[in-house]
């Protein structure tokens, strides 16, 4: 498997793009199928009402995290930082995100795959993205003013869980997997009960 | 060929294999899925042809990563076609599914603000500009930093989940509070 690496990689840099488009295409069918391309499901997992969004969230986390831990271990692929990693930053834009995802009913992957369902509102709402990010480009050089952009440095050391809390990632990836697999278990025993209403 | 032509699968088969998607973009393309980064470039592109100075003196547009390269080039590149092949999947999803069906006001807003079409695009684009503005100053979305940068364990990623989930919910449960609107069960083709 190592030797692909070199053959590969190279074969398909000029192709980068349609390669991106293919993972996208399987990408969009995956989330129509999953149902998630709705803002129902969406907006009802924000009320706690339907868990298909984390169901499919936390699985993905799960089956994606340990084959790439895996495929890491082998050196056959490296870790993507979106470093530094500012936390004061992160903590208000995932907050900002959250109340516009209640609103909009859509998170940005979804909003697109929307469109592909025939959502009117979605393609409104992808519009409506697009100002947003020519909004927070104008925003930038103030928002970096504020010093919201450069506070509370994570430790370029310790990103990741595993690094953060000294252990290693294959004594955690099993209790994450009993977690998700709990947390999963409660989903599906608590909400039936629920639609009763 | 039932399955291809299923309404809704499994959440958890879903998941799966969205999982194992990633492991091809790291593996084939050494990257992660993401799709905010593909919205600032669509802002570069736009802004080059309208405002071009404009677009040169924008210090956010203008960022280079380690290696000197643009981030927001105006090009559309992996990041880019990945989008638009999310669009072109989705819609070749519902076509074989036959649920393609145009949508100005879902269920719940209509149980919750009623079906005035132009109240529910509006607050659709504003939705949209809150979205993305808030993706862009965490550095990414519930695909970005959720999906690839919580299966990477990074503690950054999984501090905006927590953040996107608080404010979510608590947003959610304040503005859609009919008591009609519940969930629908999943369409018939479910493994």
């Amino acid at each position: 498997m190592n030797i692909m690496i070199p053959i590969m990689r190279p074969l398909l840099e000029n192709h980068q793009t349609i390669v991106g488009l293919c993972i996208g295409f399987i990408f969009g069918i995956l989330l129509h199928k999953g149902g998630v391309t709705k803002f129902d499901v969406i907006v009802n997992q924000l009320r706690l009402r339907d868990f298909t969004l984390l169901k499919v969230m936390l699985t993905a986390i799960l089956v994606g995290g340990v084959g790439i831990y895996a495929l890491l271990e082998r050196g056959v692929v490296t870790l993507h930082p979106k470093a530094p990693y500012y936390l004061l930053g992160i903590l208000i834009g995932g907050a900002i995100f959250g109340i516009g995802m209640a609103i909009l009913g859509y998170c940005p992957g979804t909003a697109v795959g929307s469109v592909g369902s025939g959502s009117a509102h979605g393609l409104v709402g992808v519009i409506g993205m697009l100002i947003g990010a020519a909004l927070y480009a104008e925003a930038y050089p103030l928002l970096k003013n504020w010093g919201i952009l450069t506070s509370w440095l994570l430790d370029p050391e310790k990103q990741t869980w595993p690094t953060l809390l000294n252990i290693k990632a294959w004594t955690l990836w099993p209790i994450m997997a009993g977690a998700i697999v709990l947390l999963c278990l409660i989903f599906e025993l608590v909400v039936p009960a629920k639609k009763e209403q | 060929m039932n399955w291809l032509t299923a309404k809704r699968w499994s959440p958890y088969l879903t998941g799966i294999l969205i999982g194992v998607l990633c492991w091809i973009a790291f593996y084939v393309s050494n990257k992660p899925i993401g799709v905010t980064t593909a919205f600032a470039k669509s802002v570069a592109m736009i802004e080059k042809q309208a405002v071009p100075k404009h677009l040169e003196a924008n210090q956010y547009l203008q960022s280079t990563d380690n290696e000197g390269k643009k981030t927001y080039a105006p090009k559309p590149d992996w990041e880019w076609m990945l989008v638009i092949g999310i669009f072109v999947g989705a819609l070749f999803s519902s076509a074989l599914s036959r649920d393609f069906r145009p949508e100005v006001v879902p269920g719940v807003w209509r149980a919750t603000a009623g079906k005035s079409g132009i109240m529910r695009l509006f607050f659709a684009f504003l939705g949209g500009v809150i979205v993305m503005f808030g993706a862009r100053l965490a550095g990414g979305c519930t695909t970005g930093h959720g999906l690839s940068g919580g299966l990477q364990l990074y503690v950054g990623s999984w501090a905006f989940l927590g953040a996107l989930f608080v404010f979510g919910i608590i947003t959610a449960m304040l503005i859609y509070r009919a008591k009609k609107a519940v969930p629908q069960p999943p369409q018939p083709g479910k493994p």
